[in-house]
């Protein structure tokens, strides 16, 4: 008896001040975190904005960049993470679905997913190391677009693998069993009923993984290296904007120059974002 | 036009399911006629709809359950103490002939024409004219074609729970169906819908044998011609509806009926 009235004591005072100090402390997280991105973008916008023009984004580098455009950068950049994302996407989600739709949770299973969590945890340059090793060298693809991208691609793929899989997990599993009660396989359910609901959560994975791929530099110098053409075949050594401000920054060519290519990258991955998520909301809409 | 096939019998004999450990239901005996509706009563627990599912063969397949005994459906022995059928192509080929509708409407995301023509779709239909052909036959048949026609592009979960269970019988019947299992399909149905529901099963039983598992002893007695009652896994008595609610002959199937009054 005695215990309960002090129970509601407490309930009745305590919680008042704990909601004001929560309610402080979780507004000025968020207001922190939104603050640092902002200063981050801010920051880089006005050392950046004043290089870029309209020549800055389409000519070729001059003096090892220390004048003109960034061109050929841009297009490496793209062309990089194309390439990882071709390579994750299909082996991502067939991991995702392989995971979610046809083991029961067991002993491999587990295997696989703390594989998966232990590639995402190994640094970059460890992919580059790697990617050096075994793409560029073992099997000669030298530094080329193709070793970029698929250094680039194994190293997204947990990221890849994991959202998927939440994605597909979350899929109701009436969705399956109406299926399969129409006469769907277990397969034409999954290809026919699944994936589509589960789309949405796939498209975050992928978009996420273009987020880590687009900005990586120490992956990629080893592997896709550092020529300043502009790449015309998969097999090209190719310069990404990351990897250009880094040398340009590094070798002290030119601040002003990094900083714009720095600005343009930030513009791109925003760009690559807010499109990736309007198109998706568009997509979940029509679901519903 | 696709003709109907016309209705399957079933014969179920010594059907016992089981879930790991846990006997759902023991050695079933039980004869369903051709192109009638038969209702399962019992109370929950009672293995009604373990052997609904087992009909055809989603316990195994999706709920991990153990099925032994036999089952024909039609000429077809769908279970067999020797082997169960797993293959995906006689599974397919046995859900488009025994379909069945859940308990709670089941729409999938997409649009009502879309959900109709999912079964055909899958069996490798597509042309158009054939599947507004079959739309039209399945959505008239569970009553709503006049409520939805003019528009079959509308997302199906937008529908009301009533008209999203029609919608779910329409989907089943699309894909031409010998035989409708119906696992309690009007719980948490408003009246209306229920008796659009009810009306679908006695016109369509000439062509179509329903297996209807109910909670509601009245619904039953409206539309089953035949009804079997369970209790705790087996099956206790079967005979004609109207004969099993005024003389029940064994003293459970009694006391079931009989709580509808107290």
């Amino acid at each position: 008896m005695t215990a309960t009235m002090v129970e509601e004591n407490r309930a009745s005072v305590a919680p008042r001040l704990a909601q004001q100090v929560a309610r402080v402390a979780l507004w000025g997280a968020t207001a922190l975190t939104v603050g640092i991105l902002v200063f981050i973008i801010v920051f880089v916008m006005r050392r950046g904005l004043g290089a870029i023009s309209w020549s800055f984004l389409t000519d070729a580098p001059q003096r090892s960049g220390a004048e003109g455009g960034i061109f050929p950068t841009i297009v490496s950049t793209l062309y990089v993470t194309l390439a990882a994302v071709l390579v994750a996407t299909p082996l991502g989600l067939g991991a995702a679905i392989y995971l979610a739709e046809y083991t029961t949770e067991g002993r491999l299973s587990g295997i696989i997913r703390r594989g998966t969590e232990s590639l995402a945890g190994i640094p970059s340059i460890i992919f580059g190391l790697f990617g050096f090793a075994f793409f560029v060298t073992a099997l000669g693809m030298g530094w080329s677009i193709l070793s970029g991208g698929l250094t680039l691609g194994i190293m997204i793929l947990p990221t890849v693998i994991r959202t998927s899989e939440e994605a597909l997990r979350a899929v109701p599993r009436e969705y399956r069993h109406v299926a399969q009660s129409l006469g769907a396989s277990k397969w034409d359910a999954i290809r026919s009923v699944v994936l589509p609901v589960a789309a949405p959560g796939v498209v975050t994975g992928i978009v996420l993984g273009i987020g880590r791929a687009i900005s990586e530099t120490a992956a990629v110098i080893f592997t896709a290296g550092v020529a300043l053409a502009t790449p015309t075949s998969p097999f090209d050594s190719a310069r990404t904007m990351s990897v250009h401000f880094y040398t340009l920054t590094m070798e002290g060519i030119s601040d002003e120059q990094a900083y714009g290519t720095a600005a343009v990258l930030v513009v791109t991955i925003l760009v690559i974002n807010v499109t990736a998520y309007t198109l998706m909301r568009r997509f979940t809409r029509s679901l519903r | 036009m696709t003709v109907q096939p016309g209705p399957d019998r079933i014969v179920a004999t010594g059907v016992s399911v089981r879930y790991g450990d846990r006997v759902a239901l023991q050695r079933t005996d039980l004869t369903v006629d051709a192109g009638t509706v038969h209702g399962i009563i019992g109370p929950a627990g009672s293995g009604k709809t373990s052997f609904l599912r087992t009909l055809n063969l989603m316990s195994v397949e999706l709920d991990g359950a153990q099925a032994d005994g036999s089952i024909c459906i039609g000429a077809d022995e769908i279970l067999s103490d020797e082997r169960v059928r797993r293959d995906p192509a006689s599974l397919s080929q046995l859900r488009r002939r025994v379909g069945i509708v859940f308990a709670t409407p089941q729409p999938l995301p997409r649009s009502i024409y879309e959900n109709v023509v999912y079964g055909p779709r899958i069996a490798g239909i597509s042309d158009r004219t054939t599947l507004d052909a079959i739309v039209e036959r399945a959505l008239r048949a569970a009553h709503m074609w006049d409520e939805v026609s003019d528009r079959l592009s509308l997302m199906a979960t937008r529908l009301s729970g009533g008209q999203q269970q029609r919608l779910c019988l329409a989907r089943t019947l699309a894909t031409n169906p010998r035989v409708v299992l119906l696992d309690e399909p009007c719980s948490g149905l408003d009246p209306i819908s229920t008796a659009r529901i009810e009306e679908t099963l006695r016109t369509l039983k000439s062509q179509i044998t329903f297996v209807l598992v109910t909670n509601s002893i009245y619904q039953a007695e409206r539309v089953a011609d035949q009804t079997s009652f369970f209790l705790m896994g087996e099956r206790i008595e079967t005979a004609a509806t109207v004969d099993l609610f005024a003389r029940p002959t064994r003293p459970e199937t009694r006391d079931y009926l009989d709580g509808r009054f107290g």
